[in-house]
C-alpha cells in the first residue's frame, strides 16, 4: 500500500471516530436537555396546583373570617400575578427564572399571611374543610420543593456536561446553553404550615 | 489476653448499638425476609404481634388492590440532615415502593424520639389518598401516638387506610387496568400449554422421521436414539400429560420398524421381498423380546439374498448372557446393600436373569459419594428468600403530624 493511501485511510478513520463521538455527545446533550425541560414542566405543574388551591382556600376562610378583607384580597392578587408570569421552557434564562420565582414567592408570602390570620379563628381551624385544604397546601408546597430539587439536579447534570472539555466544543457548535437554577427563596425556607 | 479481647468486644458492641441512627439508605428493608413482609421495625418500636398483624394486613391489601403499603418505625433520625418529610420521601424513592407502572405505593413513617409521623403517597395514588385525606387519617389516630401507644395507633391507622382503599369506588379505580397475579398466571399457563402442544407435535414428527432412518441399514444408534427420544417424551409427559397420551397410543399401535420397509437389491436394483428364515433358539428369543429383528430378503429378479439383523425397540434393556451368548439378560432385581453418604460410598447388588437360558448373574455396583451441600435453602412464609418492592416513585405527596 502506498504511503499516501495509508495516511489518508488513517486520517479518515480518525475523523470518523471523532464524528461518531460527537454524535454520541450531541445525543446525550439532547437527552439531558429534555430531562431538564420535563423537570421544569413538573415544577410548573406543582406551582399551578398550588394556584388552583387558592380560590377554594380563600372561600373557606371568608366563611369564617369575613373581616380579613385585606389579607384575602392580597392573596387573590398575588395568585393572579403568579399565574401571569409564564416561561418558555426551552429558553429559561436566569432573569426569567428569577422573575418567575419572585412572583411565586410573593404568593407564598401572601399565603403565609393568610395562614397566620387563620390561626386567630379557632372555628376556622377546627373546620374539616379548612384542615383538608391546609394539608393540601402543605403537601403542594412539599411537592414544589421536591420538584425544584429534581429540576436543579437535572440542570446541574446538563450544565456540567456542556461545560466539560471536550464536550463543550460540541455544545457550543450546536448552541446548547446553560440552564438556570432555582435559588433558595429569601426568608421563606419553611412552607406555610398550620400548627394545630 | 482473653479478658482484654472480651471487654474490647463488649465495648465495640455497645458503641455499635448506640450508633444506630438510621439514614434513609440504612433502614433495613423488610423485603429481605420475603415478599409478604412490609414492616421495617429495626428498633422494636412496635411489638412483634403488631408487626405480624401489619404484615398480614399489607399482604391482604396488596392482593386486593395492588397497593404496596410500607410501614417503617424507627427510634430517631438525624435532625441536622433530614426533616421527617424529607427522610420519608427519600426512603420511599430509595426503596421504590409501589409497582413501577401504577405507582400506588404508600409509606407510613414513624420516628419515636423525633415524635413525627408521616405518610408519603405514590404518584398513582395521590389523587385518591390526597394530602388532605392523609392528614385526616393522621388526625383521627393522633391521640394513640401522643399517648405513646404506637402499636394500637399504627394498627388503627393502617386499618383506616385499608378500609378507605377498599371502599368500592376506590377499589375499582385501583383495580382499573390492574390484573391480579393469579389470572395472569392462568393466562400464561394456558398460553404455555398451547405452545407446548405445538412443540410436541413438531418433536413427535421429528422423532418419527428419525426412527425411520435409511431403508434396510441397521443403525446401531438408531434404537438408542429412539430410546433417548422416548425418555425425552417421558419428561414431556410430566408437563403435558394429555397430548402425550395421544402420541403414546399412536406409537404403541402403529410402530414402524425399519425392517418392514422393502429393500432394494444391490445387484440389479429390483425391489426385494422378505422370505422366512431359520433362527437359532437365542435368535428366536431375541426376536421375541424385541432385541433384534431378523429379516431375510430375496430378490425375485436375480436371486440375490441378504440377511438383515435390525435393532429392536428394547435392545438397550438387555445385556449379553455369558452362558448362551444371546443378548437376553435382563436386570431383574436391584438391592441397595449400603447407601451412599457424603462420607463413604455405597454398594448395590444387581441381579441379571437371562430370559433365554435362565442363567443368573449377580453384579456388585459401587454407588458414588454424595456431594456436601453448603448452607441451607432459604425458606420463608410467602415468597421464599427475599422479595422486592415494585419500583414505584413519589412526587412528594402525603401529610405529616408531630405528636
Amino acid at each position: 500500500m502506498k504511503k499516501e493511501t495509508l495516511i489518508s485511510i488513517i486520517v479518515i478513520a480518525v475523523l470518523g471516530m471523532i464524528v461518531v463521538w460527537a454524535i454520541g455527545r450531541y445525543n446525550a446533550f439532547v437527552t439531558m436537555q429534555e430531562n431538564v425541560e420535563s423537570a421544569w414542566g413538573q415544577v410548573e405543574n406543582q406551582y399551578q396546583r398550588r394556584a388552583d388551591l387558592v380560590p377554594n382556600l380563600v372561600a373557606t376562610v371568608k366563611g369564617y373570617a369575613a373581616h380579613e378583607q385585606a389579607t384575602l384580597v392580597g392573596v387573590m392578587e398575588a395568585r393572579a400575578k403568579a399565574t401571569q408570569v409564564t416561561i418558555d421552557p426551552t429558553n429559561v434564562t436566569p432573569e426569567q427564572l428569577a422573575q418567575y420565582q419572585a412572583a411565586q414567592g410573593e404568593l407564598s408570602q401572601a399565603l403565609g399571611r393568610l395562614m397566620a390570620v387563620a390561626e386567630r379563628y379557632p372555628d376556622l381551624k377546627a373546620s374539616e374543610n379548612f384542615r383538608q385544604l391546609a394539608d393540601q397546601l402543605e403537601g403542594t408546597e412539599n411537592r414544589i420543593t421536591y420538584a425544584r430539587s429534581l429540576f436543579n439536579d437535572c440542570a446541574k447534570e446538563f450544565n456540567a456536561a456542556i461545560r466539560r472539555f471536550p464536550g463543550n466544543i460540541v455544545a457550543s457548535m450546536f448552541g446548547f446553553e446553560r440552564k438556570a437554577y432555582f435559588e433558595a427563596d429569601e426568608g421563606a425556607e419553611k412552607a406555610p404550615t398550620v400548627a394545630f | 489476653m482473653k479478658r482484654i479481647l472480651l471487654s474490647l468486644f463488649c465495648l465495640c458492641a455497645f458503641l455499635f448499638a448506640h450508633a444506630a441512627v438510621f439514614t434513609h439508605e440504612t433502614v433495613p428493608s423488610p423485603k429481605t425476609q420475603g415478599q409478604n413482609y412490609y414492616v421495617a421495625n429495626p428498633d422494636t418500636v412496635l411489638s412483634l404481634e403488631t408487626v405480624q398483624e401489619l404484615n398480614a394486613l399489607c399482604t391482604r391489601l396488596n392482593a386486593n388492590t395492588g397497593v404496596e403499603l410500607a410501614v417503617v418505625a424507627i427510634n430517631a433520625f438525624d435532625e441536622d440532615h433530614y426533616t421527617a418529610y424529607g427522610f420519608a420521601l427519600k426512603l420511599f424513592n430509595y426503596w421504590g415502593i409501589g409497582s413501577a407502572d401504577r405507582n400506588t405505593g404508600v409509606l407510613i413513617f414513624l420516628a419515636r424520639q423525633n415524635r413525627d409521623i408521616q405518610i408519603i403517597t405514590g404518584k398513582g395514588i395521590e389523587g385518591m389518598l390526597t394530602d388532605g385525606k392523609c392528614g385526616e387519617l393522621l388526625d383521627d389516630n393522633l391521640l394513640y401516638f401522643a399517648d405513646n401507644d404506637f402499636d394500637n395507633g399504627m394498627l388503627a391507622l393502617c386499618k383506616d387506610i385499608e378500609e378507605f382503599l377498599m371502599q368500592s369506588e376506590n377499589r375499582s379505580e385501583l383495580m382499573l387496568g390492574w390484573v391480579p397475579e393469579d389470572t395472569v398466571l392462568a393466562d400464561t399457563l394456558l398460553a404455555w400449554i398451547f405452545i407446548g402442544f405445538i412443540i410436541m407435535v413438531l418433536m413427535a414428527w421429528l422423532g418419527y422421521k428419525r426412527l425411520q432412518g435409511k431403508p434396510g441399514q441397521p443403525e446401531e444408534n438408531i434404537m438408542k436414539r429412539a430410546a433417548d427420544a422416548q425418555m425425552g417424551m417421558g419428561c414431556l409427559s410430566v408437563f403435558f400429560p394429555i397430548p402425550m397420551l395421544f402420541f403414546y397410543l399412536f406409537y404403541r399401535f402403529f410402530p414402524k420398524h425399519p425392517q418392514t420397509r422393502p429393500m432394494i437389491c444391490k445387484k440389479c436394483g429390483h425391489e426385494m421381498e422378505s422370505v422366512p428364515m431359520e433362527l437359532s433358539k437365542t435368535q428366536l428369543k431375541e426376536q421375541e423380546l424385541k432385541v433384534f429383528a431378523f429379516v431375510k430378503w430375496r430378490c425375485p429378479a436375480c436371486g440375490a439374498e441378504e440377511t438383515v439383523k435390525g435393532d429392536g425397540r428394547d435392545k438397550y434393556k438387555y445385556k449379553t448372557c455369558a452362558a448362551c451368548g444371546g443378548l437376553t439378560s435382563l436386570l431383574t432385581k436391584q438391592q441397595t446393600i449400603s447407601r451412599a453418604t457424603e462420607f463413604h460410598e455405597g454398594e448395590r447388588r444387581d441381579t441379571y436373569t437371562c430370559q433365554c437360558c435362565g442363567a443368573v448373574k449377580v453384579q456388585t455396583v459401587r454407588l458414588p459419594r454424595k456431594h456436601i451441600v453448603l448452607g441451607g435453602s432459604s425458606s420463608g412464609s410467602g415468597g421464599g428468600g427475599g422479595g422486592s418492592w415494585g419500583g414505584g416513585s413519589s412526587s412528594g405527596g402525603g401529610a405529616g403530624r408531630s405528636f
